[in-house]
C-alpha cells in the first residue's frame, strides 16, 4: 500500500519525505544511465521522477517503439534498472507534458486533427507558438482526444503495471500536467470548438436544471439551454448581466475539471495501485483551483510548480502559503532546478538553494526538483547529459538533502493562527471584464510575437461595483496585499486560501481575514458567518461587506451577522493600517525586529522543541536578536551563526539565506518531578 | 530557419545565464504605443508598460497626428492602431491551419506582416524594422544560412560572458550549443575554433567581441534601418 500522507509517502507502512527529482531517460544515452543514477543516489535522492512521452514512444500512428528501435527508448529497462539501485519512481505519461518538447509530447497527428483542436472565437484554431515550432492547442471537449490518450495508456499499462505492486519502483503516477489550456488561463481566447460548446450547455443544464431558472437569473427568454451564445467578450450594461459571463468563466474551470476527470479515470484504468497525483502550473485562481481539484474522485494530492526568479521570496511566499493552506499536501511537483533553455537568466546554487529552504520554511512538505539531469533544452542541473557533475549544484542538493533528512524536518508542522481567504470570485470578475481576449503569441524570450496591453480591452461600463484596482492581474487583490504586508510588518505568519476551502480546514485557525466585496456566494457567507460563530474565532472582513449573492440578487447574511454581533467576533477592515493586531491575542514564541528578516517556527508532533527558520531576505548580512520567555537551547543545523543570551538569541545571518536551529526547550521544575 | 527538431544542448549555465542581456540587445521590439478605435471612433491608448496615454490632444476632427505623437513620445517607435473588427480579422488569420507547416522564425515575421497588411490594423513606424533576432544574428555575424557552423564569442572586462555556437544544415538551424561541449576547452578560444574547424571543416565561422561591441553593432544596425 502506497499513500500520501500530509508530510511526505508512505510506502509499505513506512511514512518517507518526498524528495525527488527528473531525469528523462530517453534523452539519456542508455550507456549513461547506469553512471547517471550512481550520481542521483550520491546526491541523496531516493525516489526520481520522468515523464514518459507520447509522442517518443508512438513514433508514427499505431507503430510504438519502448526500446526495440531505439534503446534509449526502453521504459522496461530503465524501470528495472531503477529498481536493481533500489530507486523509487515517480512517473507522469501525460498525455500533456511539455519538457520543452515540440508538440509539448503530443504526436503531430493528434493536435493536427480538427476533431481534436480547440477553437477560438472566430472559428479557427489556438496556435501556441513554442519556440521550436507553433502548434494548435487541443480541446479538452474532444472525446477523440481521451480514446486516442486511452489507446497509448493502453500499450504503457503492461510495462508499468510490471513495475508497481510488490518491489516495484514506481510510487505514484501524475494525471496530465499543468491542465490550463496551455496556459490560455483567459475566459475568452477558447475554447468554442463545437464539443466545448456542447459542453457549456450541458454545464448550464446542470447548474440550473430548468431553462426558466437560467432566464430568471440572465433575464432572458432562452427556449432552451442549446440556445444560449457563448459570450466571447463582455458586453454586460449593468450588473444583473454579469450572472452569464461568470458562468463563462466557471464554464473554463468545469472544463478543466472535467479533463482532469478523465484523465484520472484513464490511470484508474491501469489498475497500478499507486496514489495519483496533478500539478497545477502556476495559477492559484480562475480557472485553477487546488481544492477543486483534490475533491475529484481518484486523485490524492494537488500541487503547484515554482520556477521562482533568483532571490525571489514575494512569489514563493505567497504560492508556498496558499498550499500549505489549501492542499492535502503542500506539494511542488516541478521546482526549478536549472532552466529551460529560453529563459532570461538561470539560478545560481546558491540561489536555488535560498528558495528551496524559503519554501520548507513557508510549510512546503513535498518536492521534485526539475531537473536533476540536464538534456535538450535544459541546462543548470548538479548533473550533465553526459553523466559529468556541476559541483556547486551537486554538493549544494548533496549537503541540503542530508541535512533535510538527518533533521527528519518534514515531521515538523508550521502551525499558523491566522488565514487569508482570498476572493476567487474576483477574480473571475476580473477575468470576465474585458472586451476581448488575444491569444499570446510570444512564447519565453526568443519568440516575442505582437502581443496586444490587456489593458486596453476593458470596458469603460460601470456597473456600480468596486472592482479591485489591479484590473489585470486575476490573482492580486489590493485589500489582500495590504493585510499580508500588516501581518508581516507585525511579525505574524499566516496562510492564504480562497472560498473553496472546507470548513473543518477553516478551524485550524484562530483569525481569518477574508477578503469580500459587495457581491459574494450565498454559501460562503454562511460558511464564514458558521466560522465566526465558534468559541475564540474571530473575522475579519473587507474592504465591502456583500450585499448580493453570486447571482446579483440581494443577499445580506453575512450583513445582518455583522449588525447582530455583541461579542465583537466580526471586525470590517477597510485599512489595514488602522488594525490593532494586539487585539487578535495571538501569542508568538519569538519577538523581534528586523523587516529584512522572516522567522518560522515548525512544531514537533508532540511538546515544544521545534525548529526555528529564519531568512534574510535582503542583499545585505543581518543581525537579528530574538527574545523569548520560556528558556531553551538552540542548535545550528544550516547556516547562520548565532549567540545565547538571556532570554535572548542574537543571530548573523548571511544576505538571501535561510538558517535553521533546532531549539530544545528547558524543563520546568514540575516537569522533572 | 529554425529546425523544429533543433538539438539545444551543453549550455554552459555561468554562461548561458547572461541569455537574457544578449537577447536584449537583439531584441528589435522597443517602445509601442497600441491604440483602439472603437466602434464610435473613441480612441483608447497603452503604452508598451501597460500604461494609460490621453490621446485628446493628438485628435482633430476625428482623425489621429500620428507625428505628434512621435514627436512627445521620443522613445516610441512604433504606433499601432487597432479595430475590433481588425483584430478579430487577425487572429483568425494567424491561427488558420495554413500556417502550421512554417518554421517558428518564418511564423513571427508573418505574424508582424499580417498586422500590416489585414485592414482594420494600421501601423506607423519610425523605421522598417527587422522583426526576429535571427534577422539581426544573420547581419551581426555577416553570414546568410550557409551550412556549417558559427561560433559567437563574448567577452566583457576580458573574461568569457556568453557564447554560443549554431549549426546549420540545409539552410536551418539544426544545432544550439556552447563549448561546453568540449568541456577542459571551454575558455579556449582558439581551440575551440579549432576543433570546429575540424568537425565542420571550411565550413566555420567564428566571431569574437567584447559585449559592449556587440551591442553598439546591433543598436547600429538597429538605427540604419530606414
Amino acid at each position: 500500500m502506497i499513500r500520501f500522507t500530509e508530510s511526505g509517502i508512505e510506502i509499505g507502512g513506512v511514512e518517507k519525505p518526498l524528495y525527488s527529482g527528473s531525469i528523462h531517460y530517453w534523452r539519456v544515452q542508455r550507456e549513461d544511465w547506469n553512471k547517471i543514477l550512481e550520481e542521483i543516489l550520491g546526491m541523496g535522492f531516493e525516489i526520481i521522477e520522468t515523464y514518459i512521452p507520447w509522442s517518443v514512444h508512438e513514433y508514427k500512428e499505431g507503430k510504438y517503439d519502448f526500446g526495440e528501435i531505439d534503446r534509449n527508448k526502453d521504459l522496461d529497462g530503465f524501470l528495472s534498472l531503477c529498481e536493481e539501485k533500489g530507486l523509487s519512481v515517480i512517473v507522469r505519461p501525460g498525455p500533456h507534458i511539455n519538457a520543452e518538447m515540440t508538440l509539448f509530447g503530443y504526436p503531430e497527428w493528434i493536435l493536427h486533427d480538427e476533431a481534436i483542436q480547440a477553437k477560438n472565437p472566430w472559428g479557427t484554431t489556438v496556435v501556441y507558438p513554442y519556440v521550436t515550432k507553433q502548434f494548435p492547442i487541443p480541446s479538452y471537449a474532444s472525446e477523440k482526444l481521451y480514446e486516442k490518450t486511452e489507446q497509448y495508456f493502453n500499450k504503457l499499462t503492461p510495462i508499468l503495471r510490471k513495475h508497481t505492486k510488490e518491489n516495484g519502483c514506481i510510487v505514484a503516477i501524475q494525471a496530465d500536467n499543468e491542465t490550463c489550456n496551455f496556459f490560455r488561463d483567459k475566459p475568452y481566447i477558447m475554447d468554442y470548438s463545437i464539443a466545448s460548446i456542447k459542453m457549456y450547455h450541458q454545464m448550464l443544464h446542470e447548474k440550473y436544471e430548468t431553462i426558466e431558472n437560467l432566464n430568471y437569473i440572465y433575464n432572458t427568454k432562452y427556449l432552451v439551454f442549446d440556445s444560449v451564445n457563448a459570450p466571447s467578450g463582455f458586453k454586460g450594461e449593468i450588473k444583473e448581466d454579469l450572472p452569464y459571463y461568470f458562468d463563462w468563466a466557471e464554464y473554463k474551470e468545469y472544463q478543466i475539471l472535467y479533463a482532469l476527470k478523465r484523465m484520472i479515470a484513464i490511470v484508474q484504468r491501469m489498475e497500478l495501485e499507486v496514489p495519483i497525483f496533478h500539478n497545477c502550473a502556476y495559477q492559484n485562481y480562475t480557472p485553477i483551483s487546488v481544492q477543486r481539484d483534490e475533491e475529484l474522485e481518484g486523485l490524492s494530492v494537488a500541487g503547484i510548480d515554482a520556477y521562482p526568479e533568483p532571490k525571489d521570496s514575494s512569489m514563493l511566499r505567497e504560492r508556498i502559503r496558499y498550499m500549505a493552506g489549501s492542499s492535502r499536501l503542500p506539494f511542488v511537483p516541478e521546482f526549478g532546478s536549472g532552466s529551460w533553455f529560453d529563459r532570461n537568466c538561470l539560478l545560481t546554487a546558491e540561489e536555488e538553494e535560498y528558495g528551496y529552504l524559503y519554501s520548507i520554511m513557508n510549510g512546503l512538505k513535498a518536492i521534485s526538483f526539475y531537473m536533476l539531469v540536464e538534456r535538450d533544452r535544459w541546462t543548470g542541473c548538479p548533473i550533465t547529459n553526459d553523466g559529468r557533475i556541476r559541483e556547486d549544484y551537486y554538493c549544494m542538493f548533496q549537503n541540503m538533502l542530508k541535512m533535510l533528512k538527518d533533521t527528519k524536518a518534514y515531521q515538523y508542522k508550521r502551525t499558523p493562527r491566522i488565514l487569508i481567504l482570498k476572493n476567487y470570485d474576483m477574480g473571475r470578475f476580473k477575468a470576465i471584464y474585458s472586451i476581448m481576449d488575444t491569444n499570446m503569441l510570444s512564447s519565453n524570450c526568443f519568440i516575442t510575437g505582437p502581443e496586444i496591453p490587456a489593458e486596453l480591452f476593458i470596458p469603460d461600463t460601470d456597473l456600480q461595483l468596486y472592482m479591485d484596482q489591479d484590473t489585470t492581474s486575476y490573482a492580486s487583490e489590493k485589500w489582500v496585499k495590504e493585510v499580508a504586508a500588516a501581518l508581516d510588518r507585525h511579525y505574524y505568519e499566516y496562510n492564504y486560501s480562497d472560498e473553496y476551502l472546507s470548513e473543518e480546514r477553516r478551524e485550524e485557525y484562530d483569525v481569518i481575514f477574508a477578503a469580500s466585496y459587495e457581491f459574494m456566494d450565498e454559501e460562503e457567507q454562511k460558511r464564514l458567518v458558521h466560522f465566526a460563530e465558534h468559541s475564540g474565532k474571530q473575522l475579519i472582513l473587507g474592504p465591502h461587506i456583500p450585499y448580493l449573492n453570486r447571482n446579483f440578487k440581494e443577499c445580506n447574511i453575512l450583513k445582518k451577522a455583522i449588525e447582530l454581533d455583541v461579542d465583537h467576533k466580526f471586525t470590517v477592515l477597510k485599512d489595514a493600517d488602522l488594525m490593532d493586531f494586539d487585539a487578535l491575542g495571538i501569542q508568538k514564541e519569538y519577538t523581534y525586529e528586523n523587516s529584512d528578516v522572516e522567522i518560522s517556527v515548525h512544531w514537533q508532533s508532540t511538546g515544544r522543541n521545534h525548529l526555528l527558520f529564519i531568512a534574510n531576505l535582503s542583499n545585505q548580512s543581518q543581525n537579528i536578536q530574538l527574545h523569548y520567555t520560556a528558556k531553551r537551547s538552540f542548535t545550528n543545523i544550516w547556516r547562520g551563526q548565532g549567540c545565547e543570551k538571556s532570554n535572548s538569541f542574537e543571530i548573523k545571518i548571511t544576505p538571501f539565506t535561510v538558517s535553521i536551529w533546532r531549539v530544545e526547550m528547558e524543563k520546568e521544575p514540575y516537569d522533572k518531578q | 530557419m529554425i529546425n523544429s527538431n533543433i538539438l539545444i544542448d551543453h549550455l554552459k549555465p555561468e554562461n548561458w545565464t547572461n541569455l537574457g542581456i544578449i537577447l536584449s540587445f537583439l531584441r528589435p521590439e522597443e517602445q509601442v504605443l497600441h491604440i483602439l478605435k472603437t466602434d464610435t471612433d473613441k480612441m483608447k491608448a497603452v503604452n508598451s508598460d501597460h500604461k494609460k496615454v490621453e490621446l485628446e490632444e493628438f485628435i482633430t476632427l476625428g482623425q489621429l497626428n500620428v507625428q505628434g505623437i512621435f514627436s512627445k513620445y521620443e522613445k516610441l517607435e512604433e504606433i499601432r492602431v487597432y479595430t475590433l473588427q481588425g483584430l478579430i480579422d487577425y487572429y483568425k488569420k494567424v491561427q488558420e491551419p495554413s500556417i502550421y507547416h512554417m518554421d517558428i522564425d518564418d511564423y513571427l515575421i508573418y505574424m508582424y506582416q499580417m498586422q500590416e497588411e489585414i485592414d482594420g490594423i494600421q501601423i506607423y513606424n519610425r523605421r522598417n524594422k527587422r522583426r526576429c533576432y535571427m534577422e539581426y544574428m544573420q547581419l551581426l555575424v555577416n553570414r546568410n544560412k550557409e551550412d556549417g557552423a558559427i561560433l559567437l564569442w563574448l567577452t566583457k572586462d576580458q573574461e568569457l560572458f556568453f557564447n554560443c555556437i549554431m549549426i546549420f544544415q540545409n539552410g536551418e538551424l539544426v544545432k544550439l550549443t556552447t563549448t561546453d561541449r568540449y568541456q577542459e576547452e571551454y575558455h579556449d578560444y582558439d581551440k575551440v575554433c579549432s576543433l570546429l574547424n575540424m568537425e565542420y571543416p571550411n565550413m566555420v565561422k567564428c566571431v569574437k567581441m567584447d559585449v559592449i561591441e556587440f551591442q553598439m553593432k546591433t543598436t547600429e544596425i538597429y538605427h540604419n534601418q530606414i
